[in-house]
């Protein structure tokens, strides 16, 4: 027994001595970030970043939602910018210039719905000590947020349940639980920026290992012919692939933003109203072809005036369509059926900021 | 209780503080079943799912008791079937599948590994093997023993006693105990790490090879399918043989001797030898209790000393196409029998006609070198192809075959002897430069320890980054 | 080494040299299926066979699966004729 205990002693020893040094580097490559910026992020995502490594510990936007709101600071005037994969496009550097008392978090997750963004306001919730008086949430919304819970948009499988991309991410280190489908602290939230700074050498494994993946993967992709993507098609054909695309993450046009999604969308609206903070909902356009052929989109535009504009009557709350305060916009303003060339989305940065600063007032600074 | 979780490893910890603190005559008879009890009640929701597996176990208790009072043939015959109809009827057999099954959900993890030791303990009863009486505490210590529940090493009650009865009286030198750390990280290595990446490439490869379409050159697609296998066979070499340096090392420092199950199985240099380095104690229980009992059936039925060697043929065939029948449910894992059956007659076939007309001595004069490494390619190569099947069901199967015939499966075949002999002159040359070296740095203390700890670093870091996609422990299916 | 046991390993010579069709056979208590080259797990059992049938024993399964050496055998063929 005593022999047991030793040598395991001993190898703990050696592993916390590992761990420290790994410890160490995180701290060099990776100072802590003050903001909540998730467009860095995103652009890794797309590609290869072995020696591009300094940007940010955070394997991806979920994580960066989930662990880093923890351990940036809260200053007392932010904006926290919510919202899928186009809001991701907004350029928080071009909004920064406009609204310099502010810090610009953005706190945008892929593929989100109403089901994430209520657990993103979750983790802004409790990630701030005491009321959210201050913060304003900038959601930026378009058809693709009502899609039902059962879609299938961006749903991981783990252990057979269907679980959002933000809850696999939660839950990966244990950080985070899941019930009634809402994530939900498993620490007191004062433990969780300690678990999170303790957390940071795994965090670098992980940056290391998904480097070496995608690093294998490309090497591996170019010997086998991949399926091409919506994105590499031209024309008609790159219509209806995307087209196709959206109706299988969106699922049943039945389901789509029927009056439940709609109404939920609206309550959440009026926890953040009612926990201090002001709201913004800004409805991010689509390109023209796809507000066309979508059916998805026609149903929206249905909806949205039914659901949306009665949010006037929340104090502290406004809406904007985006599309009102730009120039027209084309087919050429979009990579693709949602997201907006680099160009555009600076456009949309600067445009948002104009609008929150007309409605100074009303949002309360 | 799944193996990589929090909770094993605090079961881990606090079983070795549990054993080590109890007094030693309560080690076997109360901290032991208590343990094993724990061990088993995580597996389930609630303690109906364990009826099945008591049923089961009482089942085979009764029949041992029987054989030992009435120790006659009838007695022997009727504790047999009835352990083995429970058996098939528990396991959905689909040649049964007109019975009608238990729909609710209930415990099936280990009952095939209970079942060999149930009907070993049987057979070595009635045939006065095992002499004393087999003690209850005895009995669901030895089936329900938690290092080998889920999956074996399948142990023999004798060697199991004998551990009994020594338990306790000599204290693990350091070394020792290093050592098993060291397996046991190795092992977490093989099953987080490795396993996890060759199943990745394995599944990868085979959806490449499932979508291709018809006008797809067919050397392309070969080279995908042999791919496919080699990555599925290396994924299920290093998910069960990690488990088994965990469970094996976790015996050892509660102070068990567990049987080995893998002896460097892809050194192999025929199908023959394969199977005395992979999942040895299977291959050993089918070689005592089938195969030589059936050659002796033959050789006492018709004791014609030329036809021997064909009666080998002849049971290496039967004797594999049960145990590859036995890996599944599946009318696809009766494919898979004929697939080791026919691997393994033609291999004995070989050997057969090769001492005939070339020399009695021909293994020594082909195992080396260029030859041997060769046999090593193709006993590889066709375990993989076999084995990859496996995992199909069978409309997926006959769609493959269909795909491929005949010239399909021997070119890929053909392929894989090349792909796998070149790896392996590529492995061993590594070795030759390099082996001497990293053998003396594995002497040094500080060496050692800083890299096991990094290895352990690894490991926690890759079992948080591939969350929810570590592959769960094959053979637990079986 | 008894007298007994030396009347066996002259038998068993026998069945050795029989078995494996091979004259020049000498057994000893160290040897095993290394020593003979046609010693398999095949010819092991014919080579049971042979052995029960010259002593008319019969051996039990895990008997047989366990016999590594000549010696072994030996002993149990003292064992049995003890009895």
């Amino acid at each position: 027994m005593k022999n047991i205990f030793k040598q395991m002693a001993v190898i703990l020893l050696f592993f916390c001595l590992w761990y420290v040094f790994f410890l160490f580097l995180t701290y060099h490559f990776y100072p802590e970030n003050t903001v909540v910026d998730n467009s860095r992020l995103h652009e890794r995502n797309n590609r290869l970043v072995l020696g591009k490594l300094k940007s940010n510990i955070f394997l991806n936007d979920a994580q960066n939602i989930l662990l880093g709101f923890w351990v940036t600071k809260h200053e007392s005037k932010r904006i926290i910018i919510i919202g899928g994969s186009n809001a991701l496009r907004i350029n928080p550097a071009v909004m920064q210039k406009a609204l310099p008392d502010f810090t610009i978090n953005l706190a945008a997750v892929r593929n989100s719905n109403i089901t994430q963004l209520r657990d993103i306001v979750y983790v802004v919730r409790k990630s701030s000590p005491g009321s959210l008086k201050g913060t304003i949430f900038i959601i930026g919304v378009c058809f693709a947020t009502f899609f039902n819970d059962n879609a299938s948009g961006g749903h991981v499988l783990y252990e057979n349940k269907n679980l959002t991309f933000l809850e696999a991410e939660g839950l990966r280190y244990g950080l985070y639980k899941l019930r009634d489908n809402k994530l939900e602290l498993v620490l007191a939230p004062r433990m969780m920026p300690l678990a999170v700074h303790l957390l940071r050498p795994f965090l670098l494994c992980d940056l290391v290992f998904y480097d070496l993946k995608s690093y294998y993967d490309n090497s591996f992709a170019s010997l086998h012919a991949v399926q091409k993507k919506p994105q590499d098609l031209k024309g008609e054909e790159f219509k209806q692939a995307s087209l196709a695309e959206w109706r299988d993450s969106l699922g049943n046009i039945r389901d789509f933003a029927e009056d439940g999604i709609m109404s939920d969308f609206v309550t959440l609206c009026k926890e953040i109203e009612k926990s201090g903070a002001s709201v913004v909902i800004v409805d991010l356009p689509s390109a023209p072809w796809m507000q066309n052929e979508s059916e998805y989109y026609k149903k929206y535009t249905l909806k949205r005036l039914l659901y949306l504009d009665e949010d006037r009557i929340i104090p502290r709350l406004r809406y904007v369509n985006l599309a009102t305060l730009l120039p027209p916009i084309t087919d050429g303003d979009f990579v693709d059926s949602v997201h907006p060339t680099k160009e555009e989305g600076e456009m949309w940065s600067k445009a948002i900021a104009g609008f929150v600063l007309s409605q100074r007032k009303f949002l309360g600074f | 209780m799944d193996f990589l979780s929090i909770k094993f490893f605090i079961f881990f910890f606090s079983a070795i503080c549990i054993f080590y603190l109890s007094p030693l005559r309560y080690r076997i008879s109360v901290v032991f079943p208590l343990l094993n009890l724990f061990f088993i009640l995580t597996y389930v929701n609630n303690l109906s799912q364990l009826l099945p597996l008591v049923v089961f176990l009482g089942a085979g208790f009764i029949g041992i008791r029987l054989v030992e009072t009435f120790a006659n043939r009838v007695a022997f015959i009727t504790s047999l079937s009835v352990i083995l109809v429970i058996f098939v009827y528990l396991k959905k057999y689909a040649f049964v599948s007109f019975l009608p099954f238990i729909s609710r959900s209930y415990l099936s993890v280990g009952l095939s590994y209970i079942l060999f030791r149930m009907v070993q303990m049987l057979i070595d009863v009635y045939q006065k093997s095992i002499q004393e009486r087999v003690s209850l505490v005895s009995f669901s210590n030895f089936c329900c023993n938690f290092l080998t529940f889920v999956s074996g090493p399948i142990q023999r009650y004798q060697d199991y006693k004998l551990q009994e009865s020594s338990l306790g009286q000599k204290a693990l030198t350091e070394r020792e105990v290093f050592d098993s750390f060291s397996r046991m990280i190795h092992g977490l290595f093989k099953v987080v790490i490795l396993s996890t990446l060759c199943m990745g490439y394995y599944k990868w490869f085979f959806s490449f090879m499932q979508d291709s379409t018809v006008n797809e050159s067919s050397l392309v697609l070969c080279r995908k399918f042999i791919l496919a296998s080699f990555f599925c066979s290396l994924y299920l070499y290093f998910n069960f043989s990690g488990y088994m340096d965990i469970v094996i090392s976790f015996g050892k420092i509660l102070g068990f001797e567990l049987p080995e199950n893998f002896n460097r199985p892809f050194e192999s240099r025929s199908f023959l030898e394969f199977w005395s380095r992979w999942h040895i104690t299977l291959s050993e229980w089918f070689k005592f209790y089938l195969f030589n009992p059936f050659v002796l059936f033959l050789t006492d039925k018709w004791p014609n000393r030329k036809a021997v060697p064909y009666y080998g043929v002849l049971a290496y065939f039967f004797v594999f196409f049960i145990m590859g029948a036995w890996h599944g449910s599946s009318w696809v894992f009766l494919i898979y029998g004929l697939f080791l059956g026919a691997g393994m007659s033609i291999n004995k076939l070989f050997d057969v006609l090769m001492r005939k007309y070339y020399s009695v001595q021909y293994k020594k004069i082909i195992e080396h070198g260029l030859s041997g490494l060769l046999g090593t390619a193709l006993t590889f190569s066709y375990w993989s192809m076999g084995t990859s099947c496996c995992w199909l069901d069978l409309k997926d199967l006959v769609k493959l075959m269909i795909k491929f015939k005949i010239q399909g499966f021997l070119m890929s075949f053909l392929l894989g002897i090349f792909l796998w002999a070149g790896a392996l002159w590529l492995v061993r040359g590594f070795k030759y430069i390099f082996g001497r070296g990293i053998t003396s740095l594995n002497g040094n203390f500080y060496f050692s320890r800083t890299w096991l700890s990094f290895e352990l670093f690894i490991v926690i870091g890759f079992w948080f980054y591939g969350f929810g996609g570590i592959p769960d422990f094959v053979y637990k299916a079986f | 080494m008894t007298d007994a046991r030396s009347q066996i390993k002259i038998r068993l010579n026998k069945v050795f040299r029989d078995v494996f069709d091979n004259g020049l056979i000498e057994v000893f208590g160290e040897m095993t299926a290394k020593d003979i080259s046609e010693w398999d797990s095949l010819m092991h059992v014919v080579l049971v066979a042979a052995i029960q049938k010259e002593f008319g024993v019969r051996f039990s399964a895990a008997q047989i699966g366990q016999l590594k050496n000549v010696g072994e055998v030996l002993d149990l063929l003292e064992k049995h004729n003890s009895r």
